[in-house]
């Protein structure tokens, strides 16, 4: 896996294929640009999304359409309690006429994945589907194969508090690169669903705008994308904020450093620059890392949130200037 | 400054604070050529220092390799081979070259007395001393980032002349200081070295304004404080150090008369004891100036040499026996003159060593090496040669060509002196004598009259100190004898000053001189009688005028008043203390050390003043310190104040808070704010950096800041 300066054409690439993306996604969701954002990111960046919020505030519209938009194989997976590990992997079955077994994909081969109300399902039934996330490869009776680049898994979940919900564990969260709450739309926005919904699926006006091919290209630029020193200076200060802060009774994980900064160096490329910004660093740092962190005791009894909390930090943690790289060198 | 180029500035000045260094050793060495090689050792090896840092960027390997070079610029220069020729290469045989060196240097520091002049040897053991002084404060200042504390290292040098009481030259201390101060100012909080940058996540450094008021203070500690403590009345009271002669104690004569220097406390070592059949004598002479350049006296040139005959005074004087000649035996202590003291009219010398007689200056050569150091010889001379008769007699001589033996020099008159008004003055002055020893006695009285005052401290003067003194009335020996000596040339009177000393004070027997009885006086030429001796300055400190040349006081007419009527009057008018046949009791210090440590303590508050006024305005605007976008964005920030929010903003942010904060700047701010964030946003983040030049950042920075200040104003003059 080689990385390379990318040229100001594949920026340009990049850039267009977020704004084509982007603007197939609005006619379905309107006002979600943020979370259409960081689910753009989220892909470019190689990660999965986790989208959480209470029913019906069109986490699993996004994630179709999405699907939809990039010219893509999609999965879908429904969450229940009833649900197998192999419902999701695949099975092998016996092929009485050729003597011999054969494996039947299931629906985790795909280049979407969308995962409604992964929570609902029993635990053994999620980690099935999390290993995969995890290893990009699915391993049945022994065989190992490899699941389709690009691969994005896009979970949906209701809040834990929810009746009949298996909660993702801390661990598992971790493997989401990005959780982003959706969120009740303003009444404009609302109004304006109520229009889009008005006699047709919005569903079925989205056009594919992007090609398996096309995304693998700008994931290959995105990697490519400069971090500076002070940039990941910045990153670490934030992410040690977490650590650090009384509010929090567990603070991000060095994992999360690695998908923040992945993750800020697809926003940049998107918006079409070579380098990471810290304003990347601000944007993405809610969906990065609020999902990892639990808030401490007493910061849940005085209702501050971890979005709350990490918000605070990025309000207190200075953006470094430049360090010249020969100031620590020479004497 | 970007990155560490501050540190290749700092060190050049680092060198010159090192070098002026040598100036600590004034009044132990002479300073000459040797200062040369020295200077360009010390070139080389800063030049050293700082392309290997320019080169690597390493904090103390520039040092190694100064050292490195160092040592062998100074092997070169100063420690031959074994058969005198130059050692190139480290040998076998060149530590034996090191060991002789060294071994007669400390041989030459011992046997020769202060101020040594300084041979081969000895400037390289002091060129080795400033070279190691300039590598240590380098690399404590430059190396470990510790600017100020580099201070202390930098006293060192100052250290002999402290201890000692030497008189140092105030533009070379103040050069030091200054140089010292712009390397503090020069480094920077934010890159001061590796021990700082390592102890970023720890300990926060110290802020801004701590730092430099702690500098502020340590510099007003060590520099003013410790000068008004030597005025004080504490200071005196600790025990002096006392050097061996070995160590370079031996006391000199000073030479270098200036009239413009004032006279600072002098020594109350014995400088010699005698005997004399007289009782106390009037004045051990030793050298002869002839040559005045209107501030300096310069040395006579040595004339037609007389062999040690035994017999010093010229033949053909008239009638040189006058009467039965006294005698003087006299031991000299810790002395090191190349000039032997004797007293008035001298007729012979029994001393035993090697010595002549040089009869165009009347001073007596001595041939030791170690000058008059222990020296002991007795002197028969003509005390009471000169009488008020005989004298009187010499203008028959002068109407007959009787001053043409004397050489040119002693009518010279230099054009940096007012000589019209000299000369009207003198003119006044003498107008009722009929003769040359009444003239001379009339500029006598008139120096010793109520228009002068005896002062160790001299008014400022221009090119011509003896106008200035006849205007400001107040001086010492030096300004008294030089206004007789002018004063007589502009009346075509042959005239020259003398330097030596005062008869001193008897004790358990024997007279003993002291260094505080140095005394300069004037010689007036009397044909068939030669150079003849008057007192001008006041009795406070000279005692009684020679016994020829005490006026009877009804034969003198009323000295006129003549002087600048500009003068204050107020000058409040010391007292003068009934005339002592010894120098008068010395003045107090405190009396005089005051006024001069206190032109002292000024420079220094004027030095630390600017100093510190720079530092604040580093800290405050650094407008001028724009080197790039980053220091350009900040110099912005702070220009524009709260406006522009805090340190936890990213550039972006800034921008928009700057935009949205308070009323529009205006579209060409708005272009500007957005160059300049675009390029501090590329200097900090993209891999390419920033590649605005860096007046069109200061230009943008400017734009913005001004912009921002008239919208405020604008806002302010509404509401």
């Amino acid at each position: 896996m080689t990385t390379t300066v990318p040229t100001a054409a594949q920026l340009a690439e990049v850039a267009d294929l977020a704004l084509r993306v982007r603007t197939q996604l609005q006619t379905v969701l309107s006002g979600l640009d943020e979370a259409v954002d960081a689910t753009l990111a989220t892909i470019l960046a190689e990660g999965h999304l986790l989208l959480e919020d209470v029913p019906g505030v069109g986490k699993t519209t996004l994630a179709r359409a999405l699907g939809r938009a990039l010219d893509t194989t999609v999965g879908r997976i429904q969450f229940t309690p009833d649900l197998l590990p192999s419902d999701v992997t695949g099975v092998s079955v016996f092929r009485g006429d050729e003597h011999r077994f054969e494996f039947r994909p299931g629906p985790v081969f795909a280049n979407i994945v969308v995962a409604d109300e992964i929570n609902r399902a029993s635990p053994k039934t999620q980690a099935a589907l999390l290993e995969s996330m995890q290893e990009r490869a699915v391993t049945v009776d022994g065989e190992t194969r490899p699941l389709p680049a690009p691969f994005l898994v896009v979970a949906t979940q209701n809040p834990i508090d929810m009746e009949g919900t298996y909660p993702l564990p801390e661990a598992q969260r971790d493997r989401f690169m990005t959780r982003i709450a959706v969120g009740y739309p303003s009444s404009d926005d609302e109004i304006a669903m109520l229009d889009a919904h008005d006699g047709h699926d919005p569903l079925a006006e989205v056009r594919a705008v992007a090609t398996a091919a096309d995304l693998e290209r700008a994931i290959a630029t995105v990697r490519g994308i400069y971090g500076s020193p002070a940039v990941k200076q910045y990153l670490v200060d934030v992410v040690r904020g977490t650590r650090e802060s009384a509010d929090l009774r567990l603070g991000a994980s060095p994992r999360s450093s690695l998908q923040l900064l992945a993750a800020a160096k697809a926003r940049a490329a998107m918006a079409g620059r070579d380098h990471v910004l810290p304003d990347d660093v601000k944007a993405l740092a809610v969906p990065v890392l609020a999902h990892r962190v639990i808030p401490a005791a007493q910061a849940r009894a005085a209702g501050r949130t971890a979005e709350a909390v990490i918000q605070d930090i990025l309000a207190r943690v200075a953006v470094p200037a430049a360090r010249a790289p020969e100031a620590l060198s020479r004497g | 400054m970007n990155g560490g180029r501050w540190r290749l500035v700092a060190t050049p000045l680092i060198a010159i604070a090192a070098g002026l260094g040598v100036g600590g050793l004034s009044g132990l060495v002479v300073f000459g050529d040797w200062l040369r090689p020295m200077a360009a050792v010390l070139a080389a090896t800063a030049a050293v220092v700082v392309l290997t840092r320019l080169a690597t960027g390493r904090p103390f390997l520039p040092t190694v390799a100064g050292g490195i070079a160092g040592a062998w610029l100074i092997m070169v220069a100063y420690v031959p081979t074994l058969d005198g020729g130059t050692s190139w290469f480290p040998r076998g045989e060149t530590l034996e070259g090191i060991r002789l060196v060294a071994e007669r240097a400390v041989w030459y520091a011992q046997h020769t007395v202060a101020p040594a002049e300084v041979e081969s040897s000895l400037a390289g053991g002091i060129t080795l001393a400033v070279v190691s002084l300039f590598l240590a404060v380098d690399a404590v200042a430059v190396g470990a980032g510790f600017a100020a504390s580099s201070g202390f290292l930098l006293l060192a040098p100052w250290l002999p002349a402290l201890t000692l009481e030497r008189r140092v030259a105030t533009v070379v201390l103040a050069g030091a200081l200054a140089a010292w101060l712009a390397v503090i100012a020069l480094s920077r909080r934010s890159d001061r070295g590796p021990w700082r940058a390592r102890a970023r996540d720890g300990a926060a450094p110290a802020p801004p304004a701590a730092a430099l008021a702690a500098t502020v203070t340590a510099v007003l500690v060590a520099l003013v404080a410790a000068p008004l403590a030597i005025g004080g009345p504490g200071w005196g009271a600790m025990p002096r150090l006392t050097l061996p002669a070995e160590l370079g104690g031996a006391s000199r004569l000073d030479l270098e008369i200036d009239l413009r220097h004032s006279l600072t406390e002098q020594s109350t070592e014995p400088v010699l004891t005698y005997t004399s059949s007289d009782g106390r004598l009037d004045v051990l002479r030793a050298y002869s100036f002839g040559t005045f350049d209107g501030t300096r006296w310069d040395r006579d040139p040595e004339g037609d040499m007389r062999p040690a005959t035994g017999v010093l005074w010229p033949e053909d004087l008239l009638d040189p026996l006058i009467s039965e000649p006294s005698t003087a035996t006299i031991a000299i202590g810790n002395s090191a003159e190349t000039r032997v003291p004797v007293p008035s009219a001298p007729r012979s010398l029994a001393a035993g060593d090697e010595w002549t007689y040089d009869a165009s200056t009347d001073e007596v050569l001595i041939g030791r090496p170690e000058g008059t150091v222990g020296l002991t010889y007795t002197v028969r001379s003509a005390g009471d040669f000169h009488t008020e008769e005989s004298l009187r007699e010499a203008d028959g001589l002068i109407a007959g060509g009787g001053d043409s033996a004397v050489p040119d020099r002693y009518l010279e008159l230099n054009e940096r002196i007012d000589i019209d008004k000299v000369r009207k003055v003198a003119e006044a002055v003498t107008s009722p004598a009929t003769d040359r020893y009444e003239t001379a006695l009339l500029l006598q009285e008139y120096l010793r009259g109520p228009n002068f005052q005896y002062s160790t401290d001299v008014a400022p003067s221009g090119g011509d100190a003896v106008s200035a003194f006849l205007a400001d009335g107040r001086g010492y020996c030096v300004q008294f004898a030089t206004a007789m000596v002018i004063m007589s040339r502009t009346l075509d009177i042959p005239a020259r000053m003398a330097i030596g000393y005062l008869g001193g004070a008897e004790s358990d027997g024997r007279f003993v001189v002291r260094g505080r009885d140095a005394h300069a006086w004037p010689e007036l030429y009397f044909p068939g009688h030669g150079w003849v001796r008057f007192e001008p300055t006041p009795a406070v400190q000279t005692g009684q005028r020679p016994a020829y040349a005490t006026p009877d006081q009804q034969d003198l007419a009323p000295v006129p008043d003549i002087r600048d009527t500009t003068r204050p009057t107020a000058q409040p008018d010391r007292p003068l203390p009934t005339a002592e046949p010894s120098a008068g009791p010395a003045p107090a210090a405190a009396d005089r050390g005051p006024s001069a440590s206190w032109i002292v303590v000024a420079v220094l508050v004027i030095v630390v003043a600017a100093g510190s006024a720079l530092l604040w305005w580093r800290a405050r605007r650094g407008a001028a310190s724009i080197t790039d976008a980053e220091s350009a964005w900040a110099s912005m920030r702070r220009r524009i104040g709260p406006r522009a929010g805090d340190e936890t903003l990213t550039p972006a942010e800034t921008e928009l808070a700057i935009l949205n904060d308070g009323p529009a700047l205006g579209d060409d701010a708005w272009v500007a704010l957005a160059s300049l964030r675009a390029a501090v946003e590329d200097q900090r983040y993209a891999p390419s950096g920033s590649g605005v030049a860096v007046d069109v950042l200061s230009g943008w920075a400017n734009v913005v800041a001004e912009a921002a200040k008239d919208v405020e104003k604008g806002a302010r003059a509404r509401g």
